[in-house]
C-alpha cells in the first residue's frame, strides 16, 4: 500500500486529523531531532522547539497545505530559526536581523513546494556527498553560519579572519552548493 | 535597478547571517514580492534545507508525541 505524502498527509492536518499529525512526527522528528541536537545541547530544549515547531504546523497546516509548500523544509527551516534564536539568547548575543525569521512568518510566497523538496530528497545521498566536497575552510564558515547562527561578522571575529574573507569564502560556497545542486537535480527546480 | 546584485545574499538572507542593511534589502523585496527574488530565494531555500540535514536521524522520545497531541487537543477545546 502506497505511503502517504507529507502533501497528502498535511493537508488531513488541516483537517485536524491527529493520526496524520501523528505520521508526519513520526517521519520528520528524527532528522529534525538532530538538527536541533546540532544546535542546541539540552535534550529539553530541543523537546521545547519541537513542540512548538509541531504546534506551528498544525495553526499554519490550511495555509501551507493551500499553497503546496513542502512541509519536511518549513519545518527545517522554521526549527533551525527557533533553535538558533534561543542559541543567541543564551550566549547574550544581539538577535540577528532575522529578515529570515520574519519573512518565513509573514510570507510564504518564496517556500519550495512539496514536490520540488520530494526531488531533493530522492537525491538525499548524493547531495551529502557535494557538502563534503567543499574545501574544509569553507565548510567551518558554513557551519557557523547555519548551526551556530552566527553573522558573517561574528565569524569573522570566531576565526580571526578579515570580515571580507568570510564573505568571500561563505558566497563561494553557496554558489558551488547552488550549482552542485542544479546538476545533481538534472534540470532546475523552477522549471517544475 | 535590477536585483541581480543581491544574488549572492539570499542563502545568507535565509540563515540570518547578513548585516542589517544586506538582511533589509532583501526584505524589503521580498514584503513588494518582487518576482526575481521570491524564485531566488526558493532555490535558495533548496540549498539551505539540505544544509541542514546534520548528523544521523535520532530516535524521538514517544512520550514527546503523546504531550504534543495531548496540547493540541488542549487548544482546541
Amino acid at each position: 500500500m502506497r505511503e502517504d505524502t507529507a502533501q497528502e498527509l498535511l493537508a488531513r492536518v488541516a483537517r485536524h486529523n491527529e493520526e496524520a499529525l501523528g505520521v508526519l512526527y513520526d517521519r520528520f522528528v528524527p532528522s529534525l531531532l538532530a538538527l536541533l541536537r546540532r544546535i542546541l545541547a539540552e535534550r529539553q530544549e530541543v523537546e521545547e522547539v519541537l513542540q512548538e515547531v509541531f504546534l506551528r504546523l498544525c495553526n499554519q497546516a490550511s495555509h501551507l497545505s493551500r499553497e503546496g509548500i513542502g512541509a519536511s523544509a518549513w519545518l527545517a527551516l522554521v526549527a533551525r530559526s527557533e533553535a538558533v534564536d534561543r542559541l543567541r539568547g543564551r550566549k547574550g548575543l544581539a538577535p540577528q536581523a532575522r529578515g529570515s525569521h520574519r519573512t518565513l512568518r509573514d510570507n510564504s510566497a518564496w517556500l519550495p513546494r512539496g514536490e520540488e523538496i520530494a526531488m531533493l530528497e530522492q537525491r538525499s545521498e548524493l547531495l551529502k556527498k557535494v557538502i563534503k566536497q567543499l574545501p574544509s575552510h569553507q565548510r567551518q564558515a558554513l557551519d557557523l553560519a547555519v548551526f551556530d547562527g552566527y553573522t558573517e561578522a561574528e565569524i569573522a571575529q570566531r576565526l580571526g579572519q578579515p570580515l571580507g574573507k568570510v564573505r568571500s569564502e561563505l558566497r563561494a560556497a553557496m554558489s558551488f552548493l547552488r550549482h552542485r545542486l542544479r546538476a545533481v537535480m538534472g534540470t532546475w527546480v523552477a522549471n517544475i | 535597478m535590477g536585483c541581480q546584485y543581491l544574488d549572492q545574499n539570499y542563502e545568507l538572507f535565509l540563515l540570518g547571517a547578513l548585516s542589517v542593511e544586506e538582511d533589509a534589502s532583501i526584505r524589503e523585496h521580498v514584503e513588494r514580492s518582487c518576482p526575481y527574488c521570491l524564485e531566488q530565494l526558493r532555490e535558495a531555500a533548496l540549498t539551505v534545507y539540505f544544509l541542514t540535514w546534520a548528523g544521523r536521524p535520532e530516535r524521538p522520545d514517544p512520550k514527546q508525541k503523546s504531550t504534543l497531541l495531548r496540547r493540541l487537543r488542549k487548544s482546541r477545546v
